[in-house]
């Protein structure tokens, strides 16, 4: 094998590996930003509040606590709201249940925190007990852990992609200041389009066959990365494989 | 009193037929007999009116306590209505009580089932996603805790019923004994009352009796007075004569019958009439038809029945000395019969209420009066 055509292999599969662990990490953040968005969405803080009162003091409640910090909704909900909701969910639950004949629940508050407030929801909840006093209140402290967890994983990707590009930026200006210095760029020996293209070939083989194929079965509640960040990719990876092609003539 | 009086008129009568005693004597003695009559009488007036007045207060006292009786009877009927009323409430509390238990029981088998079901639910719910599981399990929680409520209300409430139930049975209890004692108040007073009306029918057959003795003591005070208005005429000269000499030693006379002294000579307190009677002679108890014999010989000068002292004896002895014997079962001799010291006259006759029998005795010297104790031997 000519050393042309050997530095053009070592230029597909460098490309091959780079594409397979970018398209991961892509992947990665996204299923993670998903997962965080999925969460968010479901999580509420239920409040509860220990007596029957009006729509008037509901209402009221309802500003107080929306004026509280880290509150991004609050929906007053009525007791025949709540067992009408449960009747349609579980019918057999509310039948078993209410032997007594009268609706045990007390009106609520759903309360949707913001994003930074997610985190801090003990702090939030003493808070709202000045507001009213609370006869019980109700959230997931597991989906809570999940949705920081997942947050946290996002970041870290976006971090770690962040740095790759910074190392494939400093790889490709590498490569320019050399060419530059032979000058040698733009002419045809120097042959950056063929690897760069066997480069891009090799990222979008990656994609095909490692992530594409292989996960199109699976549900479709995953998400795959978006267009632009993919051409970014093909584009980086093009111009990793010339910057490690390219040599003075 | 009615046995001095009468054997004193018919000692008088017989006497005034037999006695040698003068006529100033015997008038004398008459008049003292009816002065003593009278006195006799008066007291029997007082008696009546004094019993009288018992009789009446004795009515008063019997309407009092006709009032208590019924004011006690309403009491008991009171206390019977309340007692069945308590009765009636115990038994309404503890079914109520046992209708309490049953309720509870059938909570707590429910709050138990909604435990269950609100534990299972927690342990198999999604603790990542889903806020529909938290709806769910306040709705059990609420739930059960409203059972919670319920049941400690139900417990509330038994508690309190049974309460309520043991004061009902120790009011009951109390009922029971004020209707005890009550009831023993009405018999009581019911007692009270039969016991003043007998008290009110004794006094009543005291006053029919006292009545009766007034009258016997009116016949006898107008017997006595005919005598002393007859001793005023003119006597024969035997009757004038003077007083024979008195020949009986004391103790030296024969029992009558063989007894005790049931009433002895004299002034004597009645308890049964509450008042003095002077008994002319003494009353023996003996057997019944025991011989009656002749306390010194003579002869019998009257042989018969006389008022209401049944057979009467007269026997003269002599010297002034006459004995009478009343109240004889039989007489075994007759008017004119001589008769030995000792010897059987009569039978003593039956007192009526027991099997013994009794024999009245007088002793007189002329138309006085003597203590036969004195003058009988002593036994």
């Amino acid at each position: 094998m000519s050393p042309r055509r050997s530095q053009l292999v070592f230029a597909a599969l460098l490309g091959l590996a780079v594409g397979v662990s970018g398209e991961t990490l892509l992947f990665l953040q996204r299923q993670a930003r998903v997962v965080e968005q999925a969460l968010e969405q479901d999580f509420r803080v239920l409040l509860f509040l220990r007596a029957d009162a009006d729509d008037g003091k509901l209402k009221v409640l309802a500003e107080q606590l929306r004026a509280l910090p880290d509150v991004d909704d609050v929906r007053p909900v009525g007791r025949q709201e709540q067992l009408s909701d449960l009747r349609r969910d579980d019918p057999e639950l509310v039948e078993s249940v209410m032997l007594v004949g009268d609706n045990p629940l007390t009106p609520a508050f759903e309360v949707r925190l913001a994003e930074g407030g997610i985190g801090r929801v003990t702090e939030w909840l003493t808070r709202a007990q000045s507001v009213a006093d609370f006869a019980d209140a109700r959230y997931k402290p597991a989906e809570v852990q999940a949705i920081l967890q997942a947050r946290f994983y996002a970041r870290f990707i976006d971090l770690a992609l962040a740095a790759a590009v910074c190392a494939l930026a400093a790889l490709v200006l590498a490569g320019l200041w050399a060419a530059r210095r032979a000058k040698s760029l733009w002419t045809r020996q120097s042959g950056w389009p063929a690897a760069a293209s066997a480069v891009a070939a090799a990222v979008a083989a990656a994609l095909v066959a490692a992530l594409l194929l292989p996960m199109r079965g699976l549900s479709a509640w995953w998400d795959f990365p978006g267009a632009l960040a993919q051409a970014l990719l093909v584009a980086a990876a093009a111009g990793a494989g010339w910057a490690l092609c390219a040599r003075p003539e | 009193m009615r046995a001095a009086g009468v054997i004193a008129l018919a000692g008088g009568l017989a006497l005034g037929a037999a006695a040698a005693a003068s006529a100033q004597t015997v008038k004398a003695q008459k008049r003292r007999e009816l002065t003593d009559v009278q006195k006799q009488l008066e007291q029997t007036r007082r008696d009546i009116e004094q019993y009288k007045q018992q009789e009446q207060a004795l009515g008063q006292d019997l309407q009092k306590i006709q009032s208590r009786t019924g004011e006690s009877r309403r009491k008991l009927e009171q206390l019977r209505q309340h007692e069945a009323d308590a009765e009636r409430r115990k038994t309404e509390l503890k079914a109520k009580l046992v209708s309490l238990g049953q309720a509870s029981a059938y909570w707590h088998d429910a709050l138990a089932a909604d435990v269950r079901r609100h534990a299972w639910a927690q342990a198999s719910r999604n603790e990542f996603y889903g806020r529909g599981d938290l709806w769910a399990e306040a709705f059990t929680r609420a739930a059960a805790l409203e059972k919670v409520d319920l049941l400690l209300s139900l417990q509330g409430v038994s508690r309190q019923t049974a309460l309520a139930e043991a004061e009902s049975r120790r009011k009951a209890q109390e009922l029971s004994q004020r209707k005890r004692l009550a009831q023993q108040e009405h018999e009581t007073t019911q007692q009270e009352y039969e016991r003043k009306k007998a008290a009110i029918a004794e006094t009543h057959e005291k006053v029919a009796e006292a009545v009766a003795r007034a009258k016997e003591l009116e016949e006898s005070a107008r017997a006595l007075t005919r005598l002393i208005r007859a001793l005023r005429e003119p006597r024969t000269a035997s009757a004038s004569k003077a007083r024979p000499h008195w020949d009986v030693p004391a103790n030296s006379l024969l029992w009558p019958a063989q007894g005790s002294v049931l009433k002895p000579f004299g002034r004597q307190r009645n308890p049964e009439l509450d008042t003095w009677v002077i008994n002319q002679g003494i009353l023996l108890q003996t057997a019944s038809g025991a011989a009656v014999a002749a306390v010194r010989g003579g002869k019998v000068i009257f042989s018969g029945p006389f008022r209401s002292y049944g057979q009467v004896l007269i026997l003269d002895h002599g010297s002034n000395l006459f004995s009478i014997y009343g109240e004889l079962g039989a007489l075994l001799t007759k008017k004119g019969d001589q008769v030995q010291p000792g010897e059987v006259i009569a039978k003593a006759g039956s007192d009526g209420a027991s099997a013994g029998g009794r024999l009245y005795f007088e002793l007189r010297r002329g138309t006085e009066a003597l203590d036969p104790l004195i003058w009988l031997k002593k036994p």
